[in-house]
């Protein structure tokens, strides 16, 4: 995107003040988003980005200049205005940019481009129509297709030349669904980094029928018992507690700041002997899944929990300064508008040995949270509240019956400690994550699992 | 390659494809960030950007494109992408471009004043935050204390031959303050924009920020009930930023303002006049035309308490049979916006206002007000901050507050207007305002 040699001058100039360590980050992203509703194309969108971010360590200070004038006048004027901000002494730092060696994982295999926009909306619109024919009751079916591609570029004064390119899609399906005057919603979707390859293998009338079913099957959901019971809840999705009430706390960004539960816990027992739990941003074609991160070090399979156990932590470079690690490959930015900082990829609890049919049946009296919704957690005492977009109770073992309105309260220290069953059934789900640097693709998961005495909010 | 050259090709091109109505957007800004903490510089951070949208008009809709990449090889994929958006959609209404030939109002717009340049912004931040600490020994952390400097410039050009720019400088400062007595932790701001001589001055700004905050220590509790209310003119700005999309043409059609037919009837009380007001000297937003290029016009939307206008953009303005009123967003977005939006002042001082309501709650902010109002009722409960009022005086500080209403309602039952209208950054001005009892539960 941009030529060696300029790069090197850029970052010659980052460092003329005094900053001992500089990095440019260089963007160049395409987006298209399709909205179809009431069976019409309702919005398009395209937006086309190119921008570069200079960032400059003195020690744990630092500055970051942002430009998109991409000219090699004003990009060497950007480096110079961020350098004015350090005062420290030039100092002597020699590098040779060399290309970082990846390994090009998630290589797509239909181009966003060999379908018109059209074509795609037809899709859409089509999928949209087995939701609306699925049940009398359906009134509305929503349908929102993202697809993006990201060149990107970090090169740094430690001599990292790290080029990359990552495609991603998305899909999402929503149902309204109508009885009497009740309204209930439901949705669904799937991405990756995949192209226009993202719909075929997937048989997607069943897909939207469930969607349908699902909307339809909340009208006559009972409402939710509150209390303290055993809550079971399933794959997928449902690892979204264990990402926000651990993963956010096992980020550098708020350990170096000592805002983190998990703090000086390194090697302690902070979970169940059943908890192992992973970052990975290796996995094949996954939502979160990167080959280099935005500071040009190379993705890992990161262990964090182990039996139970924390093993690690998810460091960037300049948290790593302040907490004397090095880091491992997790600094991410929603686009060169933000400065880059330690966040999570694809983040799950790693499979058990039991079955979700056993862990049921080894329930007396709970409740199964078969698919979470959002939710809210304190970064400093680490309580949550989150809602469940589907649940059932659990009776003597058996499922009986579908409830709504619940929802879960606790700490994420408490669940962590009380999960007394994991499940066999390990899958991943779509998300977006935000926080200080902007929003990001990840993904959550978890087997089913069982947790010990949760607080419930019903209404009733 | 350089915007202008950019822009022209750009234009060129769109010709040579044969595009029949297009429009190019574009907007470039400067800006730097200082931040001070613990008597050092904590944060520096600087951009330089430049935007464009590119849109196209097929049949009746029009398609664009979001772009701040500006280089010759993208040009033909920027055309296809927005002419590809607009084929695309279905829309039923018509959407429009602004090509007539029209002069266009010469503004006044807000700028630091020339000493402004010779500040040291570092040690001006520097002292800002060891006056705060100086001040009071209860002032406990300062939590925030910055600076924000920057320009931007923005130029309009269509195939209806419009071809308009303007642009603008601004500069502000602001220090966030919290005080600790008893075990009470209260917390207040105050900002500055370098607009006149006593911005310059960081004990000003100081004395205000933690006089603010002091005062609301040792607060205490009322019983739950109807009082008569008094808003601190910032904080009824604030409730305008809250309901201001009542005025819109476009919530009018998404059903989530009840005002599409009430014009030319009284929807408030006889003393208030609300102005929407692109040409105010100074204003935070004031413009020589809207975001589709129609020139500025000063419009009063409620005279004397009687409802004269919605507020429009083009395509609203076509719909609804009447003239636009220049409102519009343009880009890709093409909904409704505001500009210097605010009550006009009435005759009484604030303490006039007070003597005249005798006891009562003095009202200074709110909390919550994105999630604690319903735009479909018009419904609002907010958390809130505020003082007693005894006998025509501001008297002791309120435990924390809820306020609740309807903002249909709060309308008709004001009663009182001050002279002393105040702008809040987002361009929402109020005088103090004095309304009818309504309902406050206290800690």
């Amino acid at each position: 995107m941009l030529d060696k040699n300029l790069v090197a001058e850029i970052l010659t100039e980052a460092l003329s003040t005094g900053g001992d360590y500089a990095e440019i980050f260089v963007e160049n992203t395409l987006a298209n988003n399709l909205f179809t509703s009431e069976r019409k194309i309702k919005n398009s969108t395209s937006d086309l980005s190119y921008g570069a971010g200079i960032r400059i360590f003195d020690g744990v200070n630092f500055v970051y200049a942002y430009t998109n004038l991409m000219d090699r006048e004003n990009l060497l004027k950007t480096a110079q205005i961020a350098a004015k901000g350090i005062k420290s002494g030039q100092k002597d730092i020699k590098f040779d940019l060399r290309d970082l060696e990846l390994e090009r994982k998630h290589r797509i295999q239909k181009p966003f481009e060999s379908k018109s926009k059209k074509e795609k909306a037809d899709l859409m619109l089509k999928i949209s129509e087995y939701a609306l024919n699925a049940s009398p009751l359906v009134c509305k079916a929503d349908a929102n297709y993202g697809e993006k591609t990201r060149h990107t570029l970090l090169a740094n004064s430690l001599g990292v030349w790290a080029e990359d390119t990552i495609a991603r899609s998305r899909f999402f399906l929503s149902a309204i669904s109508q009885k009497d005057n009740l309204t209930e919603a439901a949705g669904d979707n799937f991405g990756g980094l995949y192209g226009l390859e993202l719909f075929d293998g997937r048989n997607l009338q069943e897909f939207a029928e469930n969607v349908a079913a699902d909307s339809v099957s909340r009208l006559s959901a009972e409402l939710c018992p509150s209390g303290k019971m055993d809550v079971v809840i399933g794959n997928g999705f449902g690892g979204v507690i264990f990402h926000e009430a651990c993963g956010h706390g096992l980020e550098a960004t708020r350990v170096a700041l000592n805002a983190s539960v998990f703090c000086g816990k390194l090697g302690q027992q902070i979970a169940s002997p059943l908890v192992t739990a992973y970052d990975d941003a290796t996995i094949d074609h996954a939502w979160g899944s990167i080959n280099v991160d935005d500071e040009g070090v190379k993705t890992q399979r990161k262990l964090l929990i182990e039996n139970g156990i924390l093993k690690s932590y998810m460091v960037d470079r300049l948290n790593g300064r302040r907490m004397g690690m090095e880091p491992n490959g997790c600094s991410r930015r929603q686009n060169y508008t933000f400065a880059p900082t330690s966040r999570m990829s694809n983040t799950f609890i790693a499979n058990g040995k039991s079955t979700q049919d056993e862990i049921i049946a080894n329930t007396e009296k709970g409740l199964f949270a078969e698919k979470m919704g959002g939710g809210s957690v304190s970064p400093t005492t680490g309580e949550f509240n989150f809602s469940v977009d589907r649940a059932y109770l659990i009776e003597n073992g058996k499922i009986t019956k579908q409830v709504k309105g619940a929802k879960l309260i606790g700490s994420g220290q408490e669940v962590l400690q009380n999960i007394d069953m994991v499940g066999n059934n390990m899958s991943l789900a779509c998300g977006m994550c935000g926080s200080i640097s902007g929003k990001i693709p990840t993904t959550v998961g978890q087997p089913t699992i069982r947790v010990r005495n949760i607080t419930v909010g019903g209404q009733k | 390659m350089q915007a202008q050259e950019f822009i022209e090709k750009l234009y060129q091109t769109s010709q040579e494809q044969g595009l029949n109505q297009f429009q190019i957007d574009y907007t470039q800004s400067e800006s730097s960030n200082l931040r001070v903490m613990d008597g050092k510089i904590e944060n520096r951070s600087f951009k330089n950007v430049q935007h464009l949208s590119f849109s196209v008009k097929e049949g009746k809709n029009i398609g664009s494109i979001e772009s701040d990449k500006l280089e010759e090889e993208d040009i033909l994929l920027i055309i296809k992408e927005a002419k590809e958006n607009a084929l695309l959609l279905d829309n039923e209404e018509e959407n429009f471009f602004f090509g007539e030939k029209r002069e266009y109002p010469i503004v006044k717009k807000n700028t630091p004043i020339k000493d402004y340049e010779k500040l040291d912004k570092e040690q001006f931040l520097l002292s800002l935050e060891k006056a705060a600490y100086a001040k009071d020994k209860r002032v406990k952390k300062v939590i925030s204390c910055y600076l924000n400097e920057g320009k931007y410039h923005t130029a309009i050009r269509n195939s209806l031959s419009l071809n308009v720019s303007e642009g603008a400088t601004w500069a502000f400062a602001g220090i966030y303050v919290s005080v600790e007595e008893n075990g009470i932790i209260k917390t207040a701001s105050e900002y500055v924009k370098f607009d006149k001589k006593e911005d310059l001055n960081p004990e000003l700004m100081v004395q205000k920020a933690v006089e603010k905050a002091l005062k609301k220590l040792n607060p205490i509790s009322i019983p739950s009930g109807k009082y008569k209310i008094v808003f601190e003119n910032e904080c009824f700005a604030e409730l305008l930023n809250v309901m201001k999309n009542l005025f819109s043409a476009a919530a009018v059609e998404e059903q989530h303002s009840k005002l599409g037919d009430k014009l030319g009837q009284k929807i408030a009380a006889a003393c208030v006049t609300l102005l929407d007001n692109p040409l105010l000297d100074n204003g935070y937003r004031t413009r020589a035309f809207d975001g589709e290029g129609y020139p500025s016009q000063t419009n009063v939307i409620i005279k004397n308490g009687v409802l004269q206008t919605l507020l429009h953009n083009l395509r609203t303005a076509h719909k609804f049979g009447v003239e636009p009123t220049g409102n519009g967003i343009g880009g890709g977005e093409r909904g409704v916006f505001y500009s210097n939006f605010y009550i006009e002042n009435g005759n009484l001082s604030q303490d006039e206002v007070l003597q005249q309501t005798g006891d009562g709650v003095y009202i200074t902010d709110l909390t919550g007000t994105h999630a604690g109002y319903s735009i479909v009722s018009g419904d609002f409960s907010f958390g809130a901050e505020g003082f007693l009022i005894r006998n025509g005086k501001i008297d002791k500080a309120l435990n924390q507050l809820t306020i609740s209403g309807n903002v249909y309602e709060l309308l008709q039952d004001i009663v009182l207007i001050g002279n002393d209208l105040k702008f809040a950054p987002d361009a929402c001005g109020a005088p103090c305002v004095a309304v009818k009892p309504m309902q406050i539960s206290c800690n």
